[in-house]
Order: structure tokens, then sequence, then C-alpha cells
């Protein structure tokens, strides 16, 4: 798929975004090239080990970079047309929260402790539906409580997040989200603090709540069964870049790069002899100072040779809707 | 709630007649009491009295049987216990008995100086906590620019010299090389001649802008970091994130979210306020010549006046342990995670 195809239905479009942070080993690169879609109604995942850039990626969409450290050097966020990496103060506030939403890893503290459920959902009211009264904010509010699954909102919105636990507040800050019926939703591993149980629940909610209102969802985390469960495209993410991006089933049936093979083959399954050694991608991301100059996982790579230390691969066509950038993937 | 405040109120009951125990006791062992220092004095007098002696043949100036007089007169022929008991009978009545020095009543001497306490402690308060709290926000909002430098020097100033070092420096710019402001005193010396508040404000303003300055620097700087500090720790937390990405400014988050969670320890110590009606450093009243409660209770320890000592230690005491509870219920109030008592 190049870039310059069009789909009707694309709701957000991230063009070879690079990202850089400026610190004290010095300006480090740390999204190169990133490039990815996700539709209305479909989810699109990211996947990558602790570090790869996957919240950076999300934060850059939403204009939210740390300050005033962090900068995106290139690529654009082409959001309803509009290229919103350009836009600032009120345009990009107009957006945040209101047609493009994010919740957060850990709810236990996204939510302010000393505020009302109630005076935390009505600001995303009066931030963008000044229009309506106090008594639609909270009819509003209840309606959507309700949706997310919450028993009694009347009563939750009186009350403050402490009283609530980790899975319900989760489900408030869904809410809170989808307040405004958004066009996309960024999730940030936002079931990865909670046990599976609950985890469950909640996938299954944004699912649901996903075919009811019909937004795209941009899903990131580490864990490749939530993958499996609620995505339908999947970009798998290492040290900054996309390297693998494809179908759900492709992903799973025929992983081309070998460090999404390694990711793959590496979850338990139950089909295995138990006790078996499961099989780990051996060493480390090098640090973002220490990138090799070709291909950076060509350090922990088992088939690299010294074609992929010196040159870096491109994203490339490996099948249809399967971008796989690895020098050796059609040899493997 | 209500049965955890009236605990903690009968907690202070035994915590005053701990402290107020322990001191009294001390007045009693430690050498030099009130008898021995007029003796000294006394003493002294004669000596330099040269042929006007009243000494006996003991070289002393009064008679054993004299001394036991007078210790019965200051009450302190008693034992300790029973001695303490008399004194706390009179003090829940509110009699706080005599100077030793001055025959004046303790609860005179006190309220006489009390408009001047009020004074400095109430508005180098307000004064403190309207500099401190708006300037660690903008210092926490402008961490590591120009402003936040600048601001910063006046701080570290303010928090390494003695508020005595600093009281010195103003008087010794201000009045002696400026003349802006008269060299002490609290009252000034028309002051019986002035009529109505309002002149009698006017009159006392120029005494008070030094010793005031002195004294807010004081807690100034503290303060100020302290709200800087609490303010930078809250706005890195998840839910200014979470306010920024629902659509509101940085600058309004952080005022309505992380100001007011940094506020909460900052308000955890406003109980320890109450105690504004006994403020006074006896240091800065000493070198703004101000007759001020800090002086007096100075003055009354070296003088071993124990009944100003012990009226004085019983007030203080007792405000102190009403602050502690008057904190508690200030958290409770900002803090809605705060909740005494099941
Ligand atoms: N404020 C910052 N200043 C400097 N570097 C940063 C900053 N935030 C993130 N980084 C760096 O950017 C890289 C990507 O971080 P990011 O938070 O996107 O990782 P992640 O994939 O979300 O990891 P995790 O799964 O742990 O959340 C990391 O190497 C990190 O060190
Ligand atoms: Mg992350």
């Amino acid at each position: 798929m190049s870039h310059s195809e069009k789909h009707s239905d694309e709701t957000l479009r991230v063009n070879n975004l690079q990202v850089n942070f400026q610190t004290d080993e010095g300006e480090l690169c740390v999204l190169n090239n990133v490039s990815f879609s996700v539709r209305k109604g479909q989810t699109l995942g990211i996947v990558g080990e602790s570090g790869c850039g996957k919240s950076v990626t999300s934060l850059a969409i939403m204009g939210l970079l740390p300050q005033p450290h962090g900068r995106i050097v290139e690529g654009e966020v082409i959001f309803d047309g509009e290229d919103i990496s350009r836009f600032q103060g009120k345009a990009i506030r107009a957006i945040r929260g209101n047609r493009i939403a994010m919740i957060f890893q850990e709810p236990m503290t996204a939510l302010s402790p000393i505020k009302t459920i109630a005076k935390q959902m009505f600001e995303v009211y009066e931030l963008h539906a000044p229009e309506l009264s106090k008594e639609q904010w909270k009819q509003e509010a209840i309606a959507m409580l309700g949706k997310a699954g919450i028993p009694d909102p009347e009563r939750i919105l009186g009350l403050y997040p402490f009283a609530l636990s980790g899975g319900m507040r989760q489900r408030v800050m869904i809410a809170m989200a989808l307040a405004c019926k958004p066009d996309v939703l960024i999730c940030d591993e936002p079931t990865t603090a909670l046990d599976v149980t609950i985890q469950a629940q909640l996938l299954e909610l944004m699912q649901s709540l996903q075919k009811e209102m019909g937004m795209a969802i941009l899903f990131i985390t580490h864990d490749l069964g939530v993958i499996a469960q609620i995505c339908d495209e999947v970009a798998v993410m290492y040290a900054g870049e996309i390297i693998e991006q494809t179908d759900v089933y492709s992903l799973f049936e025929s992983p081309r790069h070998p460090y999404t093979h390694g990711l793959v083959s590496s979850i338990p399954s139950l089909r295995n002899t138990p006790k078996t050694k499961l099989n780990i991608i051996e060493g480390q991301v090098p640090a973002l100072h220490e990138m090799p100059s070709g291909c950076r996982f060509s350090n922990r790579c088992p088939h690299s040779d010294d074609n992929c230390t010196q040159r870096a691969p491109q994203l490339e066509s490996a099948a249809t809707n399967h971008l796989v950038a690895c020098h050796k993937y059609k040899v493997l | 709630m209500g049965a955890y405040f009236f605990k903690r109120f009968l907690l202070i009951i035994p915590t005053f007649f701990g402290v107020t125990l322990l001191i009294f006791s001390m007045t009693r062992v430690l050498p030099g009491g009130p008898v021995e220092t007029m003796l000294m004095q006394a003493q002294m007098g004669g000596d330099a009295g040269g042929g006007f002696s009243t000494q006996n043949d003991s070289g002393q100036v009064l008679s054993p049987y004299q001394i036991e007089e007078l210790k019965a007169f200051y009450g302190l022929d008693k034992p300790i216990m029973t001695a303490y008991v008399e004194w706390l009978n009179k003090i829940v009545r509110l009699d706080f008995g005599e100077s030793n020095r001055y025959y004046q009543p303790v609860i005179d001497m006190i309220t006489e100086r009390l408009p001047i306490s009020l004074t400095f402690g109430l508005v180098s308060l307000v004064l403190g906590y309207l500099i401190s709290i708006p300037l660690g926000i903008v210092k926490a909002l402008k961490h590591k620019t120009t402003i936040d430098f600048i601001t910063s020097l006046a701080v570290y100033i303010g928090y390494v010299l003695p508020t005595m070092v600093v009281a010195i420096a103003l008087l010794t710019i201000f009045a002696f090389k400026l003349n802006w402001f008269p060299l002490g005193g609290f009252y000034p010396n028309n002051y019986g001649e002035l009529t109505g508040t309002w002149e009698q404000i006017k009159g006392i303003f120029p005494h008070v802008v030094l010793p005031l300055a002195a004294y807010t620097a004081g807690s100034f700087a503290y303060l100020t970091m302290l709200m800087k500090n609490n303010l930078m720790d809250n706005i890195s937390a998840d839910y200014v994130r979470t306010a920024v990405s629902k659509g509101l400014s940085f600058n309004r988050a952080v005022l309505r979210h992380a100001v007011r969670n940094s506020i909460i320890p900052i308000a955890s110590q406003l109980g320890g306020l109450i105690t504004v009606f006994f403020a006074g450093n006896f240091l800065v009243e000493l070198i703004f010549n101000i007759d001020g409660i800090g002086l007096m209770s100075y003055n009354a320890i070296v003088e071993r006046d124990y009944p100003v000592v012990m009226g004085q230690l019983a007030i203080t005491v007792f405000l102190t342990l009403i602050g502690n509870i008057l904190s508690d219920v200030i958290v409770a109030f900002v803090d809605p995670r705060v909740k005494f008592g099941n």
C-alpha cells in the first residue's frame, strides 16, 4: 500500500512521522518514518516492546509531546483532510477530547483524586458542548456511563475516584473519552494495569461500543493476546520503527519479520508440551543513542548478515496488505 | 467524623497536663530560681552600694528564715505535685497569677502585647501566602526559565539568611541609611494623641513595615518552594495529562486540577496558624525595639519570672493542640479522600 493510495473510510492517517527528543545524550530520534492509517469502525493495534515508541506515537497524534524537548521533525497527521500536527492552540484543543479522544494505562491515577466524577465528566461537555444546559450534561453523562457498563450511574457521578475500583475507573475514562462521540479513540494500554477478567470485560465493552458508535480505534499494547482479541489490523513496532504491518490473521498465521516471528512464537500455546522453554527473543533493544546503522533489529536477529548491519531495510509489500521491513523475509 | 474529633478533643487534656507538668517541674529543679536570682542581684547591688551593707555574719543578704519566707511567698515551699495542682486549679479558672518581677497580673501583660503579635502574625501570614502561592505557581509553570532563576535567587537568600540577619540588614539599609522608616518601636510617640482607628493604623504603619518584611522573608522562601515542588509533582501527574487530552489548555489544566491538589499539604499547616495570637520572634522584637510577646517570654525566662513563663506556655500549648485539630478539619474539608473515623 503506497501512501498516495487513498481510502475513503480512512479516519486518521499518519505519514512518515519522525519524532525527536532533546536529551542529555543529544537529539535522539524516537520515532522514525512511522506511517499507518486507522479506518472508520476498525481497530489498528500497535504492538511492541516497552520503550519502542508506542506512547510517543499516540502523544504525537494528540499534539501532546512533552514540551519543550519533544518535537515532530517530519511527517504529517492527517485527520479530516487536514494535517493536525501543524495545529496549535484552540485549533488542536477543539479536536482533543472531542473528535480524537484518548484513554490511558493507569486508571488509578488518570482521574483527578479530589474532583467528583461528575465534575470531571462535565468538563468535557463544558469544553465541547457549551450550548447544552447543565441538566443536559448530566443526562448525557448518565447515559454515557450507563453505556460504559457502570451500574447506577447517577450515584457514581457524585463519587470521588477513590471510591471506585480500577476497572470502574477505566469505565469512567471510557465514558469520558466517548462523551463527544469522537471519530478516533486512542487507547494506550488501557487494560494493562487490570486483572484478566476485568481486561476481557473492557475489551468486549470497547468492541460493542465501537460497533454502536463506529469510531476508529488505535489500540496500543504489548500483549499479543489482546491484539488477537480486539484488532483488525496490526502494526509491529521495534525501536521507533514499524517493521511489519498487516491484518491480524496474517500476523499470527504468517509473520514475515524475524522479530514478529519471535513475538508470535513466544506466546505459550496449549498445543505445546507443558513446561517446555518458551521461544524468547535473545538480547535487548539497543539504546536510542547507539542504534545500529543498518537494520535496528540486526544485533538480535538470528538471520542477520553484513547487508543487514549496514543497510536499513525499508517497508515493502510482501503480500497483499502485508508490509514488512526486512532484507531477508523472502528467504526465511 | 464527629466521634473522631471528640476523641481528639479529649486527648488535649492529657497532652496539656503532660507538657505543662514537665515544664513546671523543670522550673522547680533547675538551679537559679527566682529567689536565688533576686539574692544574687541584691548581693551585687549591696557590693556596689559599699558601706550600706545589710549582710549578716554568714555573708548572706537574707537570713535562712527570710529566704524561707520568700520561697513561701512565691509558692516554692510546697512539693512539686502539690504546687502543680494548685497552679492547674487556677489555670483552668483562667487565673494566670501575678508576675514575680512586675507584680502585675500575667494576663494583663499578655493582653497588652496581643495587638502587636496579632498585627505581625496575621499580616505576615497573609502576606506570606499571598506572595508564596502565586509565586510558587508561576515558578512551577515557568520552570527553568529566566523568571524561575531570578526568583530562585530571592528564595535562596530568604532561605539561608536567618530572620535576625534579614532584620538587621533591613534596619541598617532602610532606617539608618535611607531614613525611610523609624528605627524601632511599635507605637509612634504621639500615639496617645491619635484619634480614630484609621489614624492609629496610619501612625503604626511605618513602624511595622520593616519587621513585617523580616517576618515574611522568613516564611516566604519555605512556602514558595513547598508550593512549587508540590505543583511540579502534580503537573506531571497522569490526571493533568487526562485533562489536557480532554481539550483543556495546559495552563488551565494546571490551575484547575493540579493547583488544588498541591495546596492540600499547605492547607494542612493552616491549623498551626492559630498560634499567630502569640507570634513574635524575640530577636526581631529586640532588633526593632518592639515590646512584644516574644521579648516578654524571653525576659521572663532570663529573670525566672515563672508565672509569666507558665502562663504563656499554657496558652501556647493549648492553642497548638487546638491548631492541630483545626488542621485535620481543614484537610478533611479540602481533601475528599480524608475521612476520619469510620
Ligand atoms: N519525556 C521524554 N524524554 C526523553 N525521552 C523520552 C520521553 N518519553 C519517552 N522517551 C523515550 O522515547 C522512547 C519511546 O517511549 P514510549 O513511552 O513511547 O515507549 P512505549 O512503547 O510506550 O513503552 P511502554 O510499553 O513501556 O509504555 C523511549 O526510549 C523513551 O526512553
Ligand atoms: Mg507507553
